[in-house]
C-alpha cells in the first residue's frame, strides 16, 4: 500500500495538468529500460543495461494504438540525494584512484551509486491496469586496462585546466579584499575570470566536459541485477479483483569495441539474461525461468539488436524481438521493437517510442488533448 | 577568521584536505602566497596527511587552501544536486592545541559558471 502512495506522489510530482492539456515536467530524464516496465514485458527490449544514473527520470512509451499516458515509468536514483563522506568523479565512472593517487583502477563493485528505483503504470488492455515498482543496480563493472590508461591520460588534461584556473586566480590577487569583503571580491573576480577564460577559450578547451566527452569508455563486462513487483487491477477498480507478479533478474553485458580510437563509439555488444518470474493470476498463475541472449551492433548513434528469450517452468514459450534505437540528439532517442512476445495470443510486440533525455532545467513537453 | 595555534618547536604540522565531490576537483595549498602542494592527479582534490613545515617555521604565516571544482561534466539537474553533495574539510595537527578541523561556509564559495572556487585561509598564530 505504501508503494502505491509513493507511486502516486511521484506521478503527481511529474505530471501537472493545465486547461489546454497537460504538461510533464521533464527534468533529468536519461532513460534506461525501467525495471518496472521489464517486469510487465512491456519494455521495448527486456535485455538492456541502464545508462548513467540520474536523480529522476521518466519514460513515456506510446504504442501505435495506445493513449499517451497508458504507459509511463518514473525513475529515481537515491545516490544523488545522498551525502557520501568520500566521493570522487571517478566513482561515477566505475573507477577508483590507486592507493598513491597516481593512477586509476576498476572499482568493480559500486551498487549504491548505480541504483535506480522505478515506478511504472501500464494499461495493456482496456480493463487491466498494472502498477509496478522496480529496483536495479550494476553489481560489477570492469573496464579494459588499456581504456583506463587512456582515460588517465585524458584526465591529466583536466588537471592542467585546473592548474590554469588556479593561476588565473593567483594572477588576480586581492587576497586581503577576499578576506575583508568576500562579496566585493567575488564581484571583481567574476568579471576578471570570465574575461581571462574567454581569451583562453579561443585556443583551448576550458571545461572538463569538453575534454571528458571524448573519453567515453564502455565496460568490457558488466553485471546488472534487478527486482520488480507488479500489481494488476481489473475493471479499473481498486477493490475489485487483482493479482500480482514479481521477479528477479540478472543481465550480463560484454562489449567489444570496434577499433581502439580515442573517441571510439562503435561496439559489438553481447548480453546474457536470466530471470525468475512468478505470476499469481489465479488459475493462470505460473512460475517461470527465462534465459535469454541478445546481440547488438552499436554504430555511434544507432543501435540494432535482436533478442531471444526462452521461457521454461510452468510455461514453455519464447520471445523473439528485434530492436532499434537511434540517438537523435543528446536529448531525444527514438526506440522501436517488433517481434513475438510471450503468450499465445496478444503476442505481437510493436512499439515505437521516444525517450527524452533532457539535461536542462525547466524543460517540459506539452501534450494537447484533441 | 580561522586560526591555528603554533609554537617555537621544530615539531611538524600536518595537513589533511578531504574533498567529496561528484565532479572533477583539484586542491592547492599555499603558505604566504607560495604554492607548496597540489592534490595528486587522481585523488579527486583530496590530499592525504602531509607535513607542511615546522611550528617555528610556520608561525605568523597564512595557510591558504584552494579547491576548484568543475561541474561541467554533470547534467544541469545533477549540478544542482551535486552542490548539496560537495564537501571540503581541512584538518591541521601538530600544533600545541592538537588536531583541529576547518571548513568554509558555502555562502563564501565562488561559483562562476560551472567552476566553483573554495578558498580557505587559516592564520597560523603564535
Amino acid at each position: 500500500m505504501r508503494s502505491y502512495f509513493l507511486y502516486i506522489f511521484v506521478l503527481c510530482c511529474s505530471v501537472s495538468w493545465s486547461q489546454e492539456g497537460f504538461e510533464a515536467p521533464l527534468t533529468n530524464l536519461s532513460i534506461p529500460n525501467s525495471p518496472a516496465f521489464v517486469i510487465l514485458d512491456e519494455a521495448p527490449s527486456l535485455i538492456e543495461r541502464p545508462g548513467t544514473p540520474k536523480a529522476l527520470g521518466a519514460e513515456l512509451l506510446q504504442s501505435f494504438d495506445g493513449g499517451t499516458f497508458d504507459n509511463i515509468a518514473v525513475e529515481f536514483s537515491p545516490f544523488w540525494l545522498s551525502k557520501p563522506k568520500k566521493l570522487t568523479y571517478f566513482d561515477l565512472k566505475g573507477l577508483t584512484p590507486t592507493e598513491d593517487g597516481k593512477g586509476l583502477k576498476n572499482k568493480a563493485l559500486n551498487p549504491f551509486l548505480n541504483m535506480v528505483v522505478s515506478f511504472a503504470h501500464v494499461r495493456n488492455q482496456d480493463t487491466v491496469t498494472n502498477i509496478s515498482l522496480g529496483i536495479r543496480t550494476t553489481l560489477i563493472e570492469l573496464k579494459h586496462p588499456r581504456d583506463i590508461k587512456r582515460y588517465e591520460e585524458g584526465y591529466k588534461a583536466v588537471n592542467r585546466l585546473f592548474d590554469l584556473k588556479n593561476s588565473i586566480q593567483r594572477d588576480f590577487g586581492n587576497e586581503q579584499l577576499q578576506r575583508d569583503d568576500p562579496q566585493e571580491y567575488q564581484k571583481q573576480f567574476t568579471v576578471y575570470y570570465k574575461e581571462r577564460l574567454a581569451e583562453i577559450a579561443a585556443e583551448q578547451q576550458v571545461t572538463a566536459a569538453a575534454i571528458l566527452d571524448t573519453l567515453i569508455i564502455k565496460p568490457i563486462f558488466a553485471l546488472d541485477v534487478a527486482a520488480a513487483f507488479a500489481h494488476r487491477f481489473y475493471n479499473n477498480t481498486f477493490k475489485g479483483s487483482s493479482d500480482q507478479r514479481y521477479g528477479f533478474w540478472a543481465t550480463a553485458e560484454f562489449a567489444l569495441p570496434i577499433g581502439r580510437e580515442f573517441n571510439n563509439t562503435n561496439y559489438l555488444n553481447a548480453y546474457a539474461f536470466a530471470r525468475y518470474l512468478r505470476d499469481e493470476a489465479g488459475i493462470f498463475g505460473f512460475n517461470t525461468i527465462d534465459i535469454g541472449v541478445k546481440a547488438e551492433l552499436q554504430l555511434s548513434k544507432i543501435f540494432i539488436g535482436y533478442e531471444y528469450i526462452h521461457r521454461s517452468g510452468d510455461i514453455t514459450d519464447f520471445r523473439s524481438v528485434g530492436n532499434i534505437r537511434y540517438i537523435l540528439n543528446n536529448k531525444i532517442q527514438l526506440v522501436g521493437s517488433f517481434g513475438n512476445n510471450f503468450n499465445d495470443f496478444n503476442d505481437l510486440v510493436s512499439t515505437l517510442g521516444i525517450r527524452w533525455g533532457f539535461d536542462s532545467k525547466d524543460q517540459k513537453v506539452t501534450f494537447v488533448e484533441n | 577568521m580561522s586560526t591555528y595555534k603554533t609554537n617555537q618547536s621544530g615539531f611538524p604540522i600536518h595537513l589533511v584536505v578531504e574533498v567529496a565531490s561528484p565532479a572533477p576537483a583539484r586542491s592547492y595549498v599555499e603558505i604566504d602566497g607560495v604554492e607548496i602542494i597540489k592534490s595528486p592527479d587522481f585523488s579527486g582534490g583530496s590530499i592525504l596527511e602531509t607535513p607542511i613545515g615546522s611550528n617555528a617555521k610556520l608561525q605568523g604565516k597564512t595557510l591558504k587552501i584552494t579547491t576548484i571544482i568543475d561541474l561541467s561534466p554533470l547534467t544541469d539537474d545533477e549540478k544542482a544536486l551535486a552542490l548539496n553533495m560537495i564537501k571540503t574539510e581541512y584538518t591541521l595537527n601538530g600544533g600545541p592545541d592538537g588536531m583541529q578541523r576547518f571548513w568554509l561556509l558555502k555562502t563564501k564559495w565562488i561559483q562562476i559558471g560551472d567552476d566553483i572556487f573554495i578558498n580557505k585561509y587559516i592564520d597560523l598564530i603564535p
